[in-house]
């Protein structure tokens, strides 16, 4: 840029920046007025300066954010989240201590739930994200307010999902399959990842790595074979489905791994049932008008009050917090803010 | 409403400004006169009373740049001549959408994540704390053990630096990035913020 422009862009952050905060003092009140309406290419330069500083005010309320680090050098780390977090690359994630609730629950499960004869159960409350390292190197994650049992038999790894979800990191063994049992369902892998998650009518398969093969003990045109990227729901009284390529969907989806949320313009009551699975504290919303609004951000799944903070911030709507419940929309109290 | 049009423009307008600016450069306008034509064309942005109306952001950005260098030319100010012949080709581009264009939330988080990693080491502490954690002016002096002053003034050059990369653009970088699916964020509104 030239050097008079740049002074103006410049001069432009300077006032952006003096005003962050608090309004200016009258005396740079006076200075500033007067410098704007100088110019329209002032106006332009300030209006430009200040859409880039909201701009980058979206980076705030995702997960890192709630959590002031202790230290600089954490602070720029949790600044760049993309360079670390990438995608589903299972390794990645499971190389370095996932965050919050991943951190808290690694490598509790298995101790604690071992049963005899290489069989486990494992049960987790509403919030809760279990690590569950299995002996044949598989990882499982164990997502919120689910019950799964695993059996590690000679020829086949037997995976029950009663109730809730589970991602698995199969450790590759073409000898004994690995095959995740809901009701009738099968959902078989050698080596790969994948998850799974049990509604109260089926069950959805999410593939990040390898190959999937989904039948049924009880309906024989219940057979696919679904590669890494995509995603499918079979319901257990019915033959027909059809799975998605959505490789972005997959990751989205798989995001609780991480004790996230991920919202890509998912409807508002949407994301709310989505983190009232994660947490005692419920968030009702009031205002069913609202219902329908699209969301788009990446949260804490422990944290719904920043959620609703955030959309407090997005929609303008009012919010409500006390111990039991947070309540979006409801035109009483426009606290929260 | 300021804030909707400023979310507006940070997601609708700026990611093609780099692009308006390369293209203004083959026009053959001169440094100082694409600032002065961007800065114009935000200005004009600024007085619009809403944004509603427009269904294509980018096609909109230099349909104004093209009335803005119109109206120069007749008036004979700042343009130089090489330029006129190109405005006219300045309103036959094709603004169909491309895949790239479509505005994911996932590409503008990673965008802003990336503008914020991209600067000097304390700049980027700075605005760590401000913007990501969403700590005040002084809160970020006391964390930082620098003076509310020295806050200030990174928080001022962090800004110049992001809006010079914005100027610059820098998609490769930006695009690869885009792919990873872990860019944090903040939530907005799905219309416009």
């Amino acid at each position: 840029m030239s050097p008079e422009a740049l002074c103006i862009d410049e001069v432009a952050a300077q006032w952006v920046a003096r005003q962050a905060d608090a309004p200016l003092g009258a005396e740079a009140q006076a200075a500033f007025d007067v410098w704007y309406a100088a110019d329209t290419r002032h106006q332009g330069a300030y209006f430009r300066a200040q859409a880039a500083w909201a701009m980058l005010g979206r980076a705030r309320v995702m997960g890192a954010g709630q959590v002031v680090p202790e230290s600089v050098t954490e602070a720029a780390a949790l600044a760049a989240p993309v360079g670390q977090t990438v995608s589903v690359t299972r390794r990645r994630w499971l190389g370095r201590v996932a965050g919050g609730a991943v951190a808290a629950c690694a490598g509790m499960g298995f101790v604690t739930h071992q049963v005899t004869g290489g069989r486990v159960a494992l049960q987790t409350g509403v919030g809760e994200l279990r690590r569950l390292p299995l002996k044949d190197q598989t990882i499982a994650s164990v997502n919120t307010d689910s019950h799964v049992e695993v059996a590690l038999k000679p020829h086949l790894r037997e995976v029950k999902l009663h109730k809730g979800e589970v991602w698995f990191d199969v450790a590759k063994d073409p000898e004994r399959p690995f095959q995740v049992q809901a009701d009738h369902l099968r959902v078989q892998a050698v080596g790969t990842a994948f998850g799974v998650r049990r509604f109260d009518n089926g069950i959805e398969v999410l593939v990040s790595e390898g190959t999937v093969r989904v039948r049924s003990e009880r309906l024989s045109e219940v057979d696919m074979t679904l590669t890494a990227g995509h995603m499918v729901f079979v319901a257990f009284d019915q033959a027909d489905a059809r799975a998605d390529f959505r490789p972005e969907s997959v990751d989205r989806a798989l995001a609780w791994r991480e004790g996230q949320i991920a919202l890509d313009n998912d409807r508002l009551d949407t994301a709310i049932a989505e983190f009232n699975r994660y947490n005692r504290q419920k968030i009702v919303l009031a205002d069913e008008a609202l219902a329908g609004e699209k969301l788009v951000g990446w949260f804490r799944t422990d944290q719904p009050e920043a959620f609703a903070r955030a959309v407090h911030e997005a929609l303008g709507a009012p919010v409500r917090v006390n111990a039991q419940q947070i309540t979006i929309g409801e035109t009483v109290s426009a606290a929260a803010g | 409403m300021h804030q909707e049009r400023l979310a507006f423009v940070g997601t609708h307008i700026m990611p093609h400004e780099a692009g308006l600016r390369q293209w203004l450069m083959r026009a053959g306008l001169s440094e100082s006169e694409r600032d002065d034509l961007v800065q114009e064309m935000y200005y004009r942005l600024l007085r619009q009373t809403g944004f509603r109306h427009i269904t294509n952001p980018r096609a909109y950005m230099y349909r104004t740049a093209r009335n803005i260098l119109l109206e120069q030319v007749r008036r004979n100010r700042v343009v130089s001549i090489t330029t006129v012949q190109n405005i006219d080709e300045l309103g036959m581009l094709d603004f169909t959408p491309s895949p790239e264009d479509t505005v994911s939330a996932r590409r503008e988080l990673t965008r802003v994540m990336d503008f914020i990693e991209g600067l000097p080491e304390r700049c980027r502490s700075v605005f760590a704390l401000r913007r990501i954690h969403g700590l005040s002016q002084a809160e970020t002096a006391q964390r930082l053990a620098l003076s509310e002053n020295v806050v200030e003034k990174e928080t001022a050059r962090g800004l110049s630096l992001i809006l010079a990369r914005i100027a610059e653009g820098d998609s490769d970088a930006l695009q690869a990035k885009a792919l990873t699916p872990l860019a944090t964020g903040q939530v907005k509104a799905g219309h416009v913020t």
